[in-house]
């Protein structure tokens, strides 16, 4: 624990002088802020149709104006911020339990385990994923809760990995014999060391993660195989954008934009992180 | 020296056979862009207006469609005599169509084509049309003759349907990959998804006509409004299908391109109810409540831009046949109330799939806010086209839904096949034997006022009270081209007239 | 060297038998009959079971995943339920497209991603490489979806220089063909681009700082030889092995960029028939995309062999 305190300030320390990693924390952190206080922040319900007010561009009563069917794009592009948190979050704790037990049992019990586990995550791992996403999709069907599903076993495979190399190295140091002398159960010993020792890795890859379910579940809403209408999936916002753009451009920018910055901030905010806690960095991809 | 010149040479070369062959195709090629691909090649066994293409350019049918849809004209039959007692029609058959096979077409074909689409019943569409007829025969090669049990004012122009082609009794095997018509074209491919290519037929018993249509014709799906619009913009097509309300002004203003519109539409879109099976199977307060909940101004605005009319009549108002009937009007807080007394339990949402066009989503979505603020929650499943053409339509396998139908102008023809037993357009299943009589009335005579008396009743009943299906309002369907297109007709029915337009490309 | 290739065939077939059986799972998996799908359902018992019969469904599972993997031998990927083509027919035809299209995509990113790439490893400080970073770090994060819808407004609806969609095969016709393939492979090249700029230049750096550099000019090269005769080969090497990847992340981009431009490849033949629940064509486009992943990766891997000395005197 006392590690994690650690890592996490010299984080925040070096954020003062990585300008890009404080720039990545600070839109991650108005991203979750927007999340939460959605209800406050927008100024009108995300599925509310005032048909009156249809397609009008943006406007002091509708900051990024109105789309087709007179719903405020400016609080659609607030909730939206909950579901690719939602995704975003859900889908790497999907990923990570997996991924960590995969690697724990294939980097602890090393031979055949090892090597068939880490076959299927490399083949896996390789795969172009927005085509195995498109695969889980058209059997689980089009909703939020499999586009979480589909983006968590995407990747898997980069916890699996990530755990199964720290197993495999810890196995050889001497704390792992001084544990087992004084009669730790071998379960204790792969939780305690190998998860602490790797827990800084497995935090940098979430904030990549994140970054990368938004842009995958972005894509899947894009092309109406994710999120249903009527949520305000920034993905099917753009979808739904695509006919009127030319006479409403703003319909396409706003969530568009949104995407951008939000994958940007947890991109930079991972590659912050990777930094300041592991300066001498193994480099997995 | 003498090298540069050979090289100089070699590059004339190269580059007069880049532009030769950048020319194309040798003969007048006209692209049309559609907004999604043939579902069905087969004529009597086609639901959806996309199949029209191929059916009308492949195959013909005892009479065409004129422009009213009213007054067809003769094609395979060149004239026709009925009764005085307008039960018994005799056609006769026009000398020298052939098939694209070379076989000559008589009255058998006629007679094996009516004989297909009554046995093929309510798969297809033709059952339905032909609803009225007895019985039929071959009096002589040329001579083809239908009896029917009653006076039926819409069986001539029911014969141009679709579904009434005569198809070629040889190569029905083939007719859903390689068709044989008498059309003026023939088929040549059908690539999934990429385009169609039709060929002119070049013995098309019309001379004429082919003068005046190009040699080849190719469609092109291209779902996406916005790019098909650009494709056309742009030169890659020279046509294209249902543009949507946002373009009208843009085209208008581009001289380039010409906007086709319909002088009346027989196109409306609704929501219906599926009468089989719950929470809409003999809940006529829920039905109510819905109706009562639409809100059709703000679909009216938002999805069509303003275009069309809203009303609950399927009639519109240009139409003969119109009567004020007494509209529900658009009432949440009676809608709050009916709801209520229907008993229905509002924890559980309606299953509401639809096509995921976008005038179809748009709509769906529309209906879905107003539904909730009445307390009733839907779920909205987009479908691409052909699955929902399949399972939502033709399984159907909805609760509620939204439905576009494209009809013929004769008011029978309007709704008949919407509201009667087992009908094409009823996919609701819903039945009521006094409304079948009402229809077998209002078809059985030529006058107007009466007929109209009819239809004002089946309104009544059906629409205002047992409610299976809500009208939205009617949709003005409109066609795009180029200059290269002259003359180009839309039907009320939405589909193209193939027979009255003359390219010059 | 040997050794080495055998090794990763062998590995090869293990990982498509496991791909092969997933595949074939997950698709028995799905939901919606093919029976009722081509029938329809009022057909009758008796229909049912003779299709059923006909397309072998009858049988237990492993016999059902023999026939399969036999039939794959013969070059049968299964038939599209919804109009009765083979997939076989309906992905050669979308071929071509897709081709076009990635090798275009690929020769945009590498013309964009080496030169910078390797400038900015070498020179971590300089402008070019802040620039790098910084292209590298927006087109990671940027949909390409919407950078190819702005493209497309840009080039094709406000200004008609260009087509928005679709396709000519540049052997039909050079300069239209040519035309239809420019937004596309700029979108698709520019997403791929982002990534790899990144890649090389890490290669590039990490590279430039370790010991056999640093001998290099401690032996008294100029700093043009060091580069060209050391850093690059290796660097380079790296670019191969990630290369697999690569096709990866491209066979993948592709599928978004070709459904932005309605560009009739394989993409969005697989998107359409997941839309019509057309499972025969998405288990013919699926294991047609595997094949051809896992091939070149195995080409990959075997020019890698060459390559890397290390592996060549195993």
């Amino acid at each position: 624990m006392k590690i994690l305190f650690i890592r996490i300030n010299n984080f925040l320390k070096s954020c003062i002088s990585n300008r890009l990693a404080a720039f990545g924390f600070f839109l991650v952190i108005v991203m979750i802020l927007t999340a939460l206080l959605a209800p406050i922040l927008a100024p009108y319900p995300p599925d509310k149709q005032i048909y009156q007010d249809a397609r009008q561009s943006p406007s002091i009563q509708h900051l990024f104006g109105t789309d087709l069917l007179g719903r405020d794009i400016f609080s659609r592009v607030i909730y939206g911020t909950r579901i690719s948190l939602m995704v975003g979050f859900l889908s790497m704790v999907i990923a990570a339990s997996c991924g960590i037990i995969a690697g724990l049992l294939a980097g602890f019990y090393g031979g055949w385990t090892d090597t068939i586990f880490m076959r299927a995550m490399d083949a896996l791992m390789a795969f172009p994923a927005i085509l195995l996403a498109l695969l889980i999709m058209s059997v689980l069907g089009p909703s939020l809760a499999n586009a979480i599903i589909a983006v968590g076993i995407i990747y898997t495979p980069t916890f699996a990995r990530l755990i199964r190399a720290s197993a495999l190295s810890i196995r050889e140091k001497e704390y792992l014999e001084a544990a087992r002398s004084i009669g730790m159960p071998n379960w204790l010993i792969m939780v305690k060391v190998i998860l602490l020792n790797s827990l800084s890795p497995i935090i940098v890859q979430i904030s990549l993660g994140i970054g990368y379910a938004i842009l995958v579940e972005a894509g899947l809403s894009f092309l109406g195989l994710g999120v249903q209408p009527p949520k305000p999936a920034w993905g099917s916002m753009l979808g739904e954008a695509r006919n009127l753009m030319v006479f409403a451009p703003w319909m396409a920018t706003f969530p568009g934009l949104a995407i951008f910055f939000a994958v940007i901030g947890f991109n930079l905010m991972g590659d912050g992180l990777r930094e300041a806690i592991d300066p001498h960095r193994i480099e997995d991809k | 020296m003498f090298k540069k010149k050979k090289i100089f040479i070699f590059n004339i070369f190269i580059i007069s056979y880049f532009l030769l062959t950048s020319v194309g195709f040798a003969g007048s090629q006209m692209k049309i862009g559609l907004s999604g691909d043939l579902v069905m090649l087969d004529p009597q066994l086609a639901q959806t207006g996309l199949d029209w293409t191929p059916a009308a350019l492949i195959w013909n049918r005892l009479v065409e469609y004129d422009n009213t849809m009213m007054d067809p004209i003769p094609s395979i039959a060149e004239s026709w005599q009925v009764s005085e007692d307008g039960k018994a029609w005799i056609f006769k058959i026009r000398k020298g169509i052939t098939f694209h096979s070379g076989r000559e077409l008589t009255s058998a074909d006629v007679v094996y084509s009516f004989q297909r689409g009554f046995e093929i019943g309510a798969k297809g569409r033709f059952a339905g049309y032909m609803v009225s007829v007895d019985s039929y025969k071959a009096l002589s090669p040329y001579e083809f003759q239908v009896s029917l049990k009653q006076v039926d004012v819409t069986f001539l122009a029911n014969l141009a349907v679709q579904s009434a082609s005569i198809v070629d009794k040889d190569t029905i095997d083939k007719i859903r990959t390689e068709p044989i018509g008498s059309g003026p074209y023939e088929f040549v491919e059908w690539s999934p998804g990429e385009k169609t290519v039709y060929r002119k037929n070049k013995n098309y018993w019309d001379q004429k006509k082919l003068s005046e249509i190009p040699d080849e014709i190719i469609t092109i799906p291209i779902p996406e409004e916005q790019t098909r619009l650009a494709n056309l913009q742009s030169g890659q097509v020279d046509m294209i299908n249902d543009v949507e309300n946002v373009f009208w002004s843009q085209i208008e203003n581009d001289s380039n391109l010409r906007l086709w519109g319909q002088d009346v539409t027989a196109s409306y879109k609704a929501v219906i109810f599926s009468f089989e099976k719950p929470p809409f199977k003999g809940n006529k307060l829920l039905r109510q409540a819905i109706a009562h909940a639409i809100n059709k101004e703000a679909i009216h605005q938002t999805v069509f831009f303003g275009s069309g009319e809203v009303g609950c009549n399927l009639l519109p108002k240009s139409h003969w046949a119109y009567t004020e009937i007494n509209c529900y009007d658009y009432n949440p807080e009676k809608a709050k109330e009916l709801l209520k007394r229907s008993g229905y339990d509002t924890s559980r949402p309606i299953y509401f799939p639809t096509s995921s066009r976008p005038s179809y989503m748009r709509t769906a979505e529309v209906v879905q806010a107003n539904l909730k603020d009445i307390g009733l929650k839907t779920n909205i499943e987009p479908q691409e086209w052909g699955y929902y053409v399949q399972e939502t339509w033709i399984n159907r396998k909805f609760e509620m839904q939204v439905a576009w139908y494209t009809r013929e102008i004769d008011p029978d023809g309007l709704f008949s096949s919407v509201l009667r037993k087992e009908q094409g357009n009823n996919p609701m299943r819903y039945y009521n034997p006094a409304i079948e009589t009402l229809f077998d009335g209002g078809k059985s005579v030529y006058d107007r006022e009466i007929r109209k008396k009819y239809y004002e009743s089946i309104m009544n009943t059906a629409i205002l009270d047992e409610m299976p299906i809500i009208k939205i309002q009617t949709v003005e369907r409109k066609w795009a081209s180029n200059k290269k297109v002259k003359n180009f007709n839309i039907l009320p029915k939405g589909y193209p007239n193939y027979y009255s337009f003359k390219w010059s490309g | 060297m040997y050794q080495y290739i055998l090794r990763r065939m062998i590995q090869m077939v293990f990982v498509i038998i496991l791909f092969s059986v997933i595949v074939f799972t997950v698709l028995r998996l799905v939901p919606g009959d093919p029976v009722t799908a081509q029938l329809g359902l009022e057909a009758g018992d008796q229909a049912y079971k003779e299709l059923r019969a006909e397309m072998g469904l009858d049988k237990p599972i492993f016999i059902q995943y023999l026939s399969w993997v036999s039939n794959v031998f013969q070059g049968d990927f299964g038939i599209s339920w919804f109009s009765q083509k083979s997939a076989i027919s309906l992905i050669k035809k979308r071929f071509p497209a897709s081709i076009w299209l990635t090798v275009s995509a690929i020769t945009i990113a590498l013309i964009i991603s080496i030169p910078v790439g390797i400038i900015s490893g070498i020179k971590p400080n300089s402008w070019i490489a802040h620039i790098a970073t910084f292209f590298s770090m927006t087109g990671i994060a940027l949909p390409s979806f919407w950078l190819g819808l702005m493209l497309i407004l840009t080039f094709a609806v406000f200004n008609r220089w260009l087509p928005p969609s679709g396709y000519i095969s540049p052997f039909i016709d050079p300069i239209m063909g040519f035309k239809h393939l420019i937004l596309p492979s700029l979108t698709l090249g520019i997403e791929i681009a982002a990534p790899l700029t990144r890649f090389i230049r890490s290669g590039m750096l990490d590279v430039m700082n370790s010991e056999y550099i640093r001998t290099a000019r401690a032996k008294g090269l100029t700093e043009f030889l060091v580069i060209s005769q050391h850093a690059l080969r290796n660097a380079m090497l790296s670019v191969v092995t990630i290369l697999g990847v690569f096709i990866g992340y491209l066979l993948g981009g592709s599928i978004i960029t070709e459904s932005v431009f309605n560009y009739p490849g394989i993409g969005t033949l697989l998107i359409q028939a997941i839309q019509q629940r057309d499972y025969g064509v998405v288990q013919g486009i699926i294991l047609f995309i595997s094949l051809i992943f896992m091939f070149i990766n195995l080409m990959v891997d075997i020019s890698y062999a060459f390559l890397d000395p290390r592996i060549r005197y195993e």
